[in-house]
C-alpha cells in the first residue's frame, strides 16, 4: 500500500511538472501584458506539432526536435502577440479573453483542416527504458521530463531574477507607466514575455506528445487544468504557480488512485471552491 | 357479343398477367436498397459493410442473379445521422420500391429505421448495429445480421474463465452507457462462471494519464484485465500498463475487439501482442469457405476483410436467398422465408431466432506478432 501511495506521489509530481511549464507561461503573459490568454493551449498543440514534424521530417533526435518547437513556437507567438493581441493591451480583460478565445478555435480548426484529428505519437526512444526502485516504476522518459522541466522553470527563474531583461519584466508587471518612464521598451518586453510563454508551452507539448500523444485538441482541456493553476498560485507569481501545478498533479494522482478516476478532471476545480471559500486571496496571499 | 368476347378477352389477358406477380418472380431486375454512413465520421467503417455487400451482388448477378433476375442496388448514405438514416429508408421504400433494405450501421439509426420497415412492411436487416432493443421490440420486420454483446460475453468469459484460468478480472472501461453496460453484462455472466471482479474504473474519452488506474491496478491480485473503450484511449492505458510493470501479469482482454484494426497496432506497436478478444469473424479462419471469401474480397479490394464486410456480404446473400426461397417480390413472403432461412457463408452456419437474433458462432482472436489470429473456436452460444 506504501508503494502504491509513493508511486502515486510520483506520478502526480511527473504530471505537476509539466503543468507548471504550461501554467507559468500563462501567469507571465497575464502578469506583465495582463492579458488572459485562452489560446495558450494551441501554442502547446502547435509546438507539439512542431516537435512531431521536426522528427518525421528532418529525422533529428528528440531534444533537438524539442529545442526546435521551442524556437519555432517562440517565434509564432512574437508574432500572435504583434498581430493581434498587442492592439488590445491595457483595455479591459474581457477583450484579451474573448479575443484568445476566438484564436484558440481559429488555431484548433486549422490544425485539424491541415494535421487531421489522427492522433500521433512523439518517438522520444526512452520509453522502452524502464527502471525500478524500491518498487517504484518510472520509465526513461519520464525520468527526462522531470528532469527538462526542473530545468527549464529553474531557467526561467534566473532569467527573472538576474538578467536586465528579467529585471525589466517584473518592473513592467509592478507598474507599467513607472516601468517606462525608467526608459523600458516595453514593446520588447511585451515580445520577449510572448515568446518565452510559447518556448514553454512548446516543451511542454513536445514532452505531453512524447508520453502520449498529439492532436489537434490537446490543447483544450490543458488551458482550463492551467487557469486553475494560475488562479490557485496567483497571477504574475512564479512560485505560487509552480507549487500550484504540483499540488493539482497530485490531487488528480491520488483522487484518481485512491477515490474514483472516473471523476479526476473534477477535483482540481473541486479544489479550487475550496480555494475559494477558504482562502479567498489565493494561495500565496494577497498582491 | 363482339364486346364481350373482347371483355373476357381482356380479362383473361390481365389474369395472365397478373397472377405471376404474385405466383412467381416477375423478368424484372430485384431492387435492394442499402442504408449505411458513407460519408462523416464513421464513412471507413461503413464503406467496409457497402464492400461485402456490393462483392455479394455481383456474385450473385454473374451467376445468373435470382432465377435469372439481376438484383439492382439503391445505396443511400445515412452519414451515421438518425434523421438521414430515416429519411433515406422512406425514400427506398416508398420511391425506390425495393423489396428488403439492408442497414444501418449505428444502433440509433437503425432504431430510428424500424419503424419505418414496420409500416411499410418491408423488411430491414442491420450487418452492424449492436444495441440489445433493436431485436428485444417485437418488431417482426426487423432483423439482426449480425452477433449481439450478450452472445459475445457468452462466449468469451466461458473461453476465458474455463479454458483460459482468467478468474479474476478487473475492468478498465470508457465512462459511456457502452462502457458500463458492457461491464454489467460480462459481470452477470462471470458470476455465472464463478469468476470475481476485483478491480473496476472508468475513465473519460480522450483521457491522457492512466498512471492513477494502472498504479492502482498493481496493488490488485487480478489475473485478467478486461477493457472496453476505443483504439485511443485503449492505445494509452496498454502503453502505461506496460510502463509501470505490469506486462505479462495478466490476462489482457479486449471482448468486443475494439482495437482490433490497423490504428491501434500502428500505435501500440509490440504491446499490442497477446490482447484476446471475441469477435465472429476475421480473416484468419481457416474453414475453406472463409479462406475463399477472404481471397475473393483481397483480390477486388487489395485488404483483408474484417467483420463488417463480412455481416454485409452475409446479410445480401441471405437477402437473395429468402427471394428466392420466396420466388415472389411479396415482402411478406420474402420477411418469412428470411426468418426460416438456413445459411452457410463464409463465418459458418447462421439462422434467426424467434425475435430474429441470428444465432452463429463467435471466435475467440489473439493478437501474435501484429497479426489477428484464431486463438479458439468457433463456440457455439446457444
Amino acid at each position: 500500500m506504501t508503494t502504491i501511495f509513493f508511486q502515486q506521489i510520483l506520478n502526480g509530481v511527473i504530471q505537476g511538472c509539466i503543468y507548471a511549464l504550461i501554467a507559468l507561461g500563462l501567469s507571465l503573459v497575464f502578469g506583465i501584458l495582463e492579458i488572459a490568454n485562452f489560446a495558450h493551449g494551441e501554442f502547446y498543440m502547435i509546438g507539439a506539432f512542431m516537435a512531431l514534424f521536426s522528427i518525421t521530417f528532418l529525422g533529428v533526435p528528440f531534444f533537438i526536435a524539442m529545442i526546435i518547437a521551442m524556437i519555432g513556437m517562440a517565434f509564432v507567438a512574437t508574432v500572435i502577440e504583434r498581430v493581434v493581441f498587442r492592439p488590445i493591451v491595457g483595455k479591459p480583460l474581457i477583450n484579451s479573453m474573448l479575443l484568445s478565445f476566438g484564436l484558440s478555435t481559429a488555431l484548433a480548426n486549422l490544425a485539424l483542416y491541415f494535421f487531421k484529428a489522427d492522433p500521433r505519437k512523439i518517438t522520444s526512444g526512452l520509453a522502452s527504458y524502464r527502471f525500478s526502485f524500491l518498487g517504484l516504476y518510472i520509465t526513461g522518459e519520464r525520468i527526462a521530463i522531470l528532469v527538462l522541466s526542473v530545468f527549464l522553470v529553474l531557467l526561467l527563474a534566473w532569467f527573472i531574477q538576474y538578467t536586465r531583461t528579467g529585471k525589466a519584466m517584473r518592473a513592467v508587471a509592478q507598474d507599467r507607466t513607472a516601468a517606462q518612464l525608467a526608459g523600458i521598451n516595453i514593446r520588447r518586453i511585451y515580445s520577449v514575455t510572448f515568446a518565452i510563454s510559447g518556448a514553454l508551452a512548446a516543451a511542454a507539448g513536445t514532452m505531453v506528445g512524447a508520453m502520449f500523444f498529439v492532436n489537434p485538441e490537446m490543447g483544450f482541456t490543458v488551458v482550463l487544468k492551467s487557469f486553475v493553476i494560475v488562479t490557485l498560485g496567483g497571477f504574475g507569481k512564479i512560485k505560487g504557480v509552480i507549487f500550484a501545478a504540483i499540488l493539482i498533479g497530485l490531487v488528480e494522482s491520488l483522487g484518481g488512485g485512491f477515490i474514483s478516476y472516473a471523476y479526476k478532471d473534477a477535483y482540481p476545480f473541486l479544489l479550487l471552491i475550496l480555494l475559494f471559500i477558504l482562502k479567498p486571496e489565493g494561495l500565496a496571499g494577497g498582491k | 357479343m363482339r364486346r364481350s368476347t373482347f371483355l373476357s378477352a381482356m380479362l383473361l389477358l390481365v389474369l395472365l398477367f397478373a397472377l405471376p406477380a404474385y405466383a412467381e418472380l416477375p423478368k424484372a431486375p430485384v431492387k435492394i436498397g442499402v442504408v449505411l454512413p458513407t460519408s462523416g465520421a464513421i464513412a471507413y467503417d461503413g464503406n467496409l459493410a457497402l464492400n461485402g455487400i456490393k462483392m455479394a451482388v455481383d456474385e450473385i448477378n454473374k451467376n445468373g442473379g435470382i432465377k435469372g433476375n439481376v438484383i439492382e442496388l439503391s445505396v443511400e448514405d445515412s452519414a451515421g445521422v438518425p434523421a438521414t438514416a430515416v429519411a433515406a429508408m422512406e425514400k427506398l421504400v416508398g420511391m425506390e420500391k425495393v423489396v428488403a433494405v439492408i442497414g444501418d450501421f449505428g444502433s440509433s439509426c437503425t432504431l430510428a429505421m424500424m419503424d419505418v420497415a414496420k409500416r411499410a412492411q418491408v423488411p430491414l436487416i442491420t450487418p452492424v448495429s449492436l444495441a440489445p432493443k433493436i431485436t428485444e421490440s417485437g418488431n417482426i420486420w426487423m432483423f439482426r445480421g449480425c452477433d449481439n454483446s450478450n452472445m459475445i460475453a457468452k462466449a468469451f468469459t466461458k473461453w476465458a474463465v474455463q479454458e483460459n484460468g482468467a478468474d479474476k478480472w478487473a475492468y478498465i472501461a470508457i465512462n459511456t452507457d457502452y462502457g458500463r453496460g458492457s461491464v454489467e453484462s460480462f459481470n452477470a455472466q462471470l458470476a455465472e462462471l464463478g469468476g470475481k471482479v476485483v478491480f473496476t474504473e472508468y475513465f473519460n474519452q480522450g483521457e491522457t494519464d492512466y498512471y492513477p488506474i494502472v498504479t492502482k491496478l498493481s496493488a490488485t491480485d487480478a489475473n485478467a484485465l478486461c477493457l472496453f473503450g476505443e483504439t485511443v484511449d485503449l492505445s494509452r492505458v496498454i502503453a502505461q500498463f506496460h510502463e509501470m510493470g505490469l506486462g505479462g501479469k495478466m490476462l489482457i482482454m479486449d471482448p468486443t475487439s475494439g482495437t482490433f484494426n490497423a490504428k491501434f497496432l500502428e500505435l501500440a506497436k509490440e504491446h499490442a501482442n497477446g490482447i484476446v478478444g471475441a469477435s465472429r469473424f476475421v480473416a484468419t479462419i481457416q474453414t475453406p469457405a472463409a479462406q475463399k471469401f477472404v481471397a475473393d474480397y483481397r483480390g477486388r479490394y487489395d485488404i483483408d476483410p474484417e467483420k463488417y464486410a463480412q455481416a454485409g456480404y452475409d446479410c445480401t446473400r441471405m437477402v437473395s436467398l429468402a427471394i428466392e426461397k420466396a420466388d415472389s417480390l411479396d415482402t411478406g413472403k420474402i420477411r418469412e422465408n428470411l426468418a426460416a432461412i438456413q445459411y452457410e457463408g463464409p463465418q459458418g452456419k447462421a439462422h434467426f431466432d424467434e425475435k430474429n437474433q441470428l444465432i452463429i458462432d463467435e471466435y475467440i482472436i489473439i493478437v501474435k506478432d501484429g497479426k489477428f489470429e484464431v486463438a479458439a473456436g468457433p463456440i457455439s452460444v446457444q
